[in-house]
């Protein structure tokens, strides 16, 4: 196969193992939900176990004695929650721009990966939503102080504050990424549960599947309504990044107070949120033999638009820097020299190297199409893309107006814990949905394959 | 429990491995004017439904007006709560701050929109269905499928089971009498 598209540079490079029929797919695909979990499987699920009890732990003593464990001081009162909240979130806008997006675009490579990305989606808004929940100290208090409810004082939620907005873009996102991937998972669950031998298996997923049977009248609106969902969903991909950024850019604080923050921070999400597409995609069509349907082509189409984003946010980060010297502002020029030079000078290096340099070597061919290098890769983007959140928010927040007040933020071990057990959180998620549902939209691929005997 | 066991209305199905035999098929089956015919398939294929003559889904006017009310509602649930019922002065901004507001009107229109798409799509296929069963299990897996009803007034079993045959029929399933 690799030869032949290496004859002929023009030909289009197949997006399925050519010899795969119809039937191939859903046996493929079904594989891994119908026998007992592989080693490597339980390996994967009790690692993740242990990082989020350690997390779990660590959270409920914060719960008990409250935020003051948190190294949060009187400069610095946001750091790594914030931090972490940004970066699950932008995690999450692959998965969204991958099913909604390229859909509208027709590009048939994502028929291949959008269901885990979509399923990453959903889990990495949850995990993030922990984080200003737990940041508000009293979570169980939480929805009374964020949704408007009528209430005995007759006094309502501000919905001029940014973070007021953030709770509605992040519901809004969760909600409609879940109904957006369940709608797509419908028929491929109806395929498991024609495939169950089992009564109870059989049941399970009858009443997950909804009854679909799959007639020509009901395919009709069900396309209609992935079309208008993704159609809805495209702005809102847009729109919940360039929401979370107004939490900075519309406070005047020297290093948040700029106009660039929503695209470049929409940019930012979609460059991380395909780095760890990328890292789960490497290590699932290995562990779930998927080769023939994740094929390098899809890979090296996702390193592509990391490529693109990198380098969107590279120049965000220049012409930033740019204009706060250009601006004549003094405190805004001060943050951003201090950013760099300052004592936090290694994490602005850090979110530097690994965001701006690291995707470059993605220009050449050769190295795009290696799994090892974009495994590495794609790992040292999301750990800049965690930089670049801790240093916007940290930087700009731990030297004020005032030196008198000046200070340093250190991590606590409860905020190691939780930044470490939110991956657990989401891995697990993330394994189950391996494990239970089909990791690949088989309809859709179904629906993308060229057959010989369709050829003649 | 029993789901999805219903004996389905008596007819005749046929299978058929490629989707342009089942195009084929009903193109025949629609010019000898059988009227009660459905089509089952793995996935959506635009010639099926072309074929049935099947019209365009009618959900998006739906959406359209389920967006419009929601970001109706949701500017005027902001208006009202900051603006008339307990006006809060923020920064000197005025009460009722269309530019502050943007966000939420937004956020609400696809919310309320977006939900109601998705339940205009169940009522509209009559899902969940807990009783229909399903005809064949291959038809969510590799196999293509055409059902005529036997209440069909121009039902003819000898016809149609030529039609289906000149069609390269896999297999043909007669429910009921």
């Amino acid at each position: 196969m690799s030869t032949q598209v290496l004859l002929n540079p023009l030909e289009e490079e197949p997006l399925i193992a050519p010899d795969k029929i119809y039937g191939d797919v859903t046996h493929d695909v079904c594989k891994p939900l119908e026998s007992f979990p592989t080693k490597m499987w339980w390996i994967a699920f009790l690692s993740a176990l242990v990082l989020f009890s350690f997390g779990a732990r660590m959270v409920s003593i914060t719960i008990a004695d409250g935020i003051g464990t948190w190294g949060l001081n009187n400069p610095v009162g946001w750091a790594v929650d914030i931090t972490t909240f940004v970066f699950w979130i932008g995690i999450g806008h692959a998965g969204t721009l991958i099913s909604a997006i390229l859909l509208l675009f027709r590009q048939k490579w994502r028929t291949a990966i959008n269901r885990s990305a979509e399923a990453m989606t959903i889990f990495a808004v949850m995990t993030a939503g922990m984080f200003p929940l737990l940041h508000t100290g009293r979570p169980w208090y939480a929805c009374f102080w964020l949704f408007p409810y009528p209430n005995q004082r007759g006094l309502w939620v501000n919905f001029k504050s940014p973070l007021l907005w953030d709770v509605f873009a992040v519901s809004t996102y969760l909600t409609i990424s879940l109904l957006f991937w369940y709608l797509g998972l419908i028929p491929d669950i109806a395929s498991v549960r024609d495939r169950a031998k089992n009564k109870i298996r059989r049941t399970i997923y009858t009443i997950l599947s909804f009854g679909w049977r799959g007639s020509a009248r009901n395919w009709n609106h069900y396309e209609i309504v992935c079309l208008i969902l993704a159609g809805l969903s495209t702005p809102l991909v847009l729109s919940v990044h360039t929401i979370v950024s107004f939490d900075f850019a519309v406070s005047i604080l020297p290093g948040w107070h700029t106009t660039i923050f929503p695209p470049y921070f929409v940019a930012g999400a979609i460059f991380s949120g395909f780095a760890m597409v990328v890292t789960l995609l490497v290590i699932a069509r290995e562990v779930f033999g998927l080769k023939d349907y994740i094929q390098i082509k899809h890979l090296e189409n996702m390193n592509k638009v990391m490529l693109l984003t990198g380098m969107m946010v590279g120049y965000a980060y220049i012409i930033e820097f740019f204009t706060a010297w250009y601006s004549g502002n003094l405190y805004e020029r001060f943050i951003f020299i201090n950013r760099a030079t300052g004592p936090y000078w290694w994490a602005y290096w850090t979110m530097m190297t690994c965001n701006v340099i690291s995707p470059q070597i993605f220009w050449f061919k050769k190295l795009r199409r290696n799994l090892a290098v974009m495994f590495v890769v794609s790992i040292v983007i999301n750990i800049g893309m965690w930089f670049e959140r801790f240093v916007i928010i940290v930087t700009s927040l731990h030297r004020d107006y005032l030196p008198a007040s000046w200070g340093y933020y250190r991590m606590t071990i409860y905020e190691v814990a939780m930044l470490v057990g939110s991956f657990g959180f989401f891995f697990i998620f993330f394994l189950l949905f391996c494990r239970f549902m089909p990791t690949i939209a088989m309809f859709e691929v179904k629906s993308i394959m060229k057959l010989k005997s369709n050829e003649v | 429990m029993n789901l999805m066991d219903e004996a389905p209305d008596a007819g005749l199905l046929a299978l058929f491995e490629s989707p342009d035999d089942l195009v084929h098929a009903i193109e025949k089956v629609k010019k000898q004017r059988y009227r009660k015919v459905e089509a089952y398939t793995p996935f959506p294929i635009h010639e099926v439904i072309h074929a049935l003559g099947i019209k365009r889904s009618k959900i998006p006017w739906g959406t359209l007006f389920m967006c419009l009310l929601g970001g109706t509602l949701g500017f005027g649930m902001q208006a009202w709560m900051n603006g008339i019922s307990w006006p809060i002065n923020v920064a000197g901004k005025p009460f009722i701050s269309a530019p502050a507001f943007v966000p939420i009107t937004f956020e609400l229109t696809v919310l309320i929109g977006g939900i109601s798409t998705v339940v205009l799509l169940f009522l509209m296929c009559g899902l969940p269905n807990r009783h229909k069963a399903v005809l064949d299990h291959r038809l969510t897996d590799d196999l293509f499928g055409l059902y005529v009803e036997k209440s069909d007034p121009r039902f003819n079993e000898g016809e149609l089971q030529g039609i289906f045959r000149d069609c390269h029929v896999k297999e043909i399933k007669n429910f009921g009498d």
